[in-house]
């Protein structure tokens, strides 16, 4: 049997697994894979995105239809949508975004939103409550679980080493 | 294999490795089967377009003890298979100097996951919790660092 791997991400999960899934497979066989590695309600609660895609895609059609090829990173979540509040200067503002949207894109548009210069733009991170530094690659829905839709942001400079 | 050489070896096989050599943010320099220079392994992390200098950075890492101990890490010359020249670490007055700071050690990062620079600075470990060294870290948490200093606007200004 031909396979190609994948890279599944998911729910209030911060480690995406390397997977083999089969050439033949549809979209809902690898809702069933994700399930394995990452048990999350019923497998019928279950949407799956590509990475920064913000449609779920259909469940029964062929993956390579629906988009996902060898090497994608794929996300399975409850949620249909993340709402990510980012908080910055005291000032808060709201991003709906797929949770499959990676830090990398959201930053670009919390940057944009506050009005940072591109010129800065590189010099900030999110982090969320307990200071955990979000990495470029991470997926939003990594950071919360269904019900709890939303996830709470901070946009700080970056800290130089000192001391 | 050694313990420690096998634990690097399945971190380097899981996917955020994996996924980040893809994406082109690190790599190894030379085909590292069986680590034959172990402790002692050659990375590269990618670095921001910017006039005069290298679109990557090689780093002699020190792994003896991965992962209860952290890493150790040093600009390296691959050409020369010596330490990269003072003037050619890369800089940056806000973000990127102070880490690479070869007045306070020419073969160390001063870093809250380098061993090295760890020393003395107690400190950190709250300063810097998501940085300060611990057993269940893997090498990725010093890649990613490094990624992000040569991706900083600090870096790509400097």
């Amino acid at each position: 049997m031909n396979t190609h791997s994948i890279y599944l991400h998911a729910e209030n999960n911060r480690e995406p697994k390397s997977v083999e899934v089969p050439d033949h497979a549809t979209v809902e066989e690898i809702i069933l894979i994700c399930q394995q590695y990452f048990p999350n309600g019923t497998t019928e609660e279950i949407f799956l995105f590509v990475e920064d895609d913000e449609t779920p895609r259909e469940r029964h059609v062929h993956h390579g239809e629906a988009g996902i090829q060898h090497h994608h990173h794929i996300h399975c979540h409850r949620c249909k949508m993340v709402d990510v509040i980012v908080i910055y200067n005291g000032d808060d503002k709201s991003f709906p975004v797929a949770p499959s949207t990676t830090v990398k894109k959201l930053l670009q548009k919390v940057i944009h939103a506050f009005h940072i210069s591109d010129q800065d733009a590189g010099d900030y991170v999110l982090k969320l409550d307990d200071k955990t530094i979000l990495k470029p690659s991470d997926h939003i829905g990594s950071f919360t679980t269904f019900p709890r839709c939303h996830v709470k942001l901070f946009l700080t400079p970056i800290k130089p080493i000192n001391g | 294999m050694r313990p420690d050489a096998a634990l690097f070896h399945q971190h380097v096989q899981e996917a955020e490795f994996q996924a980040g050599a893809l994406r082109g943010d690190w790599g190894f320099h030379g085909d590292p089967a069986d680590y034959p220079t172990w402790p002692v392994v050659i990375l590269w992390v990618h670095a921001l377009a910017k006039p005069g200098r290298p679109d990557r950075y090689y780093f002699r890492f020190e792994l003896s003890g991965y992962p209860a101990s952290a890493p150790t890490a040093c600009p390296w010359d691959i050409t020369t298979n010596r330490r990269l020249e003072n003037s050619q670490w890369p800089h940056g007055p806000k973000l990127v100097t102070p880490t690479f700071n070869y007045g306070w050690n020419a073969n160390a990062l001063y870093a809250p996951c380098d061993r090295v620079a760890m020393v003395g600075h107690a400190q950190w470990q709250t300063q810097y919790p998501d940085l300060w060294w611990q057993p269940t870290f893997k090498i990725t948490v010093y890649l990613h660092f490094l990624h992000q200093l040569l991706h900083s606007s600090d870096y790509a200004r400097s």
